[in-house]
């Protein structure tokens, strides 16, 4: 085989022209490995693009061939002999329903509602380019399969203080969820509801203080949270221990411990959910706090401001009202 | 066939593979020209995805002579295959099964109304293909049948008018259409239609590769 054709050329093409050059191969059996890349380019393309278009046909032409050499590839360990004697012994057909093995895994990732010809579209190959598809496939397949168990993280580890539905959680966001639940037990532990401020305030003092303490606390809490969780879950969050351990440290260090408890407690909850907190869930201590302390929390009480004048938007005017009046502002002249 | 109308044939067929309404438009030039019998034999002379391609681009409002000339046997092949064009129609844009079909019965039925006969000839001959009632329900599932009037003129245009004119032609195959489109799933069918259409257009796969999306 020579090099300067592998970087070039799908494994498939270069083996099958390796054992043509070879004379391995007769023209039977050339023909019949044509007609049968054909008749699965065409089987592609009525099941999931469209027949009758010059390019649909032409994306599917290439799939197959995408797939196939995905499928020689896995079956050979990218070795060229026992690829040849797969293809002289076997058929391009069982090579592509090895290829298909991958993509159908790929499939599964993404549910029943996916687009499977946009998934599919991702194995297109050219015969005159080189690109490691195994590598591809494994990529796909791998970002798909973090998206899901970010997704079941998501879901886990919801919480109130954080929950606002509206968004999408990202990466930052679900490991703060993560942290806030390791929280939680320590709390639950120390007996101190979201409400017993001054007994909260004397818990992170403690913890700032004696810094021992706090670790053993938080490995005992962090164990509790990962024998309920799946491998997968528990391998990412163990992960991301030595960070969220850090941070607490820090935030420890950073309370102005002056201050009443609602204050900290707010705080608190604040820089360790990045600001990304649930307004409604703080309505309570907010009202707890001093009149000057009040002050320095303007944008916690906008906040809650939207929200309620959204709710109240929401309850005075009853569904069947009459909004026309509403719409009668417009100056624009046509 | 004479070479004239193969030349001709192939004219309309490449300006078709451009354009269905371009093909539409020389089949038009050719019957002012040579005449409606020649266009017929040229159309006879096109395959039957370029005669569905172009007829597609027409409907009641502008209407393809085309279709008033065509053979009613044609004309249900070429529905039979028509469904393949709606797959790319969907990438393309804010498109609807339902609408493709029911313009294009509307200029098979609602122009042209005085040739009765012709008309019933073409509804028996889609209704002798296998998924034609199926074709002909697409259009009306999740019609309130209920609300139809039967004896106020419907609104042109509307589903309602399209539906009695096929009850006028043919009673028989109105109450099937009603029967199917009431107990039919439109993803369902449509499914149907397409798969049809583009096992027609594949043609036959040797059944080598039967197994091919079994994973190994």
């Amino acid at each position: 085989m020579n090099l300067d054709k592998v970087r070039t050329r799908p494994f498939l093409l270069l083996t099958i022209n390796d054992a043509v050059e070879d004379g391995l191969l007769t023209q039977a059996q050339i023909s019949t490995i044509e007609s049968n890349l054909v008749d699965m380019s065409l089987k592609i393309a009525k099941s999931f693009f469209s027949p009758i278009i010059g390019h649909d046909l032409k994306k599917s032409c290439s799939i197959v061939l995408g797939v196939t050499t995905l499928g020689l590839l896995k079956l050979s360990g990218g070795d060229t002999l026992k690829a040849r004697k797969i293809l002289l012994e076997d058929s391009v057909i069982i090579c592509f329903r090895k290829g298909w093995e991958s993509v159908d895994s790929l499939f599964k990732a993404h549910g029943g509602e996916a687009d499977r010809g946009i998934l599919l579209s991702n194995y297109q190959y050219s015969d005159n380019e080189h690109k490691d598809i195994a590598s591809i496939h494994e990529l796909l397949l791998s970002e798909q399969l973090n998206i899901k168990l970010l997704n079941e993280m998501a879901r886990t580890f919801k919480n109130p203080l954080s929950d606002i539905d509206t968004y999408e959680k990202d990466e930052q966001s679900i490991k703060a969820d993560v942290q806030l639940s390791v929280f939680e037990t320590l709390m639950k532990r120390h007996s101190i509801a979201h409400k017993n401020y001054d007994d909260l305030k004397s818990l992170l003092l403690t913890y700032r203080d004696k810094p021992d303490v706090f670790v053993n606390e938080f490995s005992e809490a962090t164990e509790a949270i990962l024998t309920k969780c799946s491998a997968e879950v528990r391998l990412r969050i163990e992960g991301w221990l030595p960070s969220i351990e850090d941070d607490f440290h820090t935030v420890f260090k950073a309370i102005a411990f002056k201050n009443s408890g609602p204050d900290i407690y707010i705080r608190f909850f604040e820089t360790m959910l990045g600001g990304n907190i649930n307004p409604n869930t703080f309505m309570h201590a907010y009202e707890m706090l001093l009149e000057p302390e009040k002050r320095r929390h303007t944008s916690l009480k906008m906040q809650i401001d939207t929200e309620t004048s959204y709710k109240n938007l929401e309850s005075d005017v009853p569904h069947d009202a009459d909004l026309s009046d509403y719409g009668d502002h417009t100056a624009i002249d046509y | 066939m004479s070479q004239e109308i193969a030349i001709l044939a192939e004219k309309v067929i490449a300006i078709t593979h451009e354009s269905g309404r371009g093909g539409g438009d020389i089949l038009e030039d050719i019957a002012s020209t040579d005449g409606d019998q020649t266009m017929i034999a040229v159309i006879s002379e096109l395959d039957i995805m370029s005669v569905a391609k172009i007829l597609r681009e027409f409907d009641a409002t502008v209407p393809s002579i085309a279709a008033w000339l065509m053979d009613p046997e044609t004309i249900s092949k070429m529905l039979d295959v028509e469904p393949s064009y709606w797959q790319h129609e969907f990438e393309k844009s804010a498109f609807t099964a339902q609408y493709s079909v029911k313009s294009m019965l509307s200029q098979l039925f609602l122009t042209q109304m005085d040739d009765e006969e012709r008309q019933s000839a073409i509804l028996d001959a889609i209704i002798h293909s296998e998924t034609g009632i199926l074709y002909l329900s697409l259009p009306f599932i999740g019609l309130d049948f209920d609300t139809i009037d039967h004896t106020e003129e419907p609104v042109s245009g509307s589903d309602e008018e399209l539906l009695l004119r096929i009850k006028s032609l043919n009673a028989s195959i109105y109450e099937d259409i009603l029967t199917t489109s009431k107990n039919g799933d439109f993803e369902e069918i449509e499914a149907i239609l397409k798969a049809q259409a583009n096992n027609i257009r594949i043609g036959d796969i040797s059944n080598d590769t039967d197994d091919m999306f079994e994973p190994l």
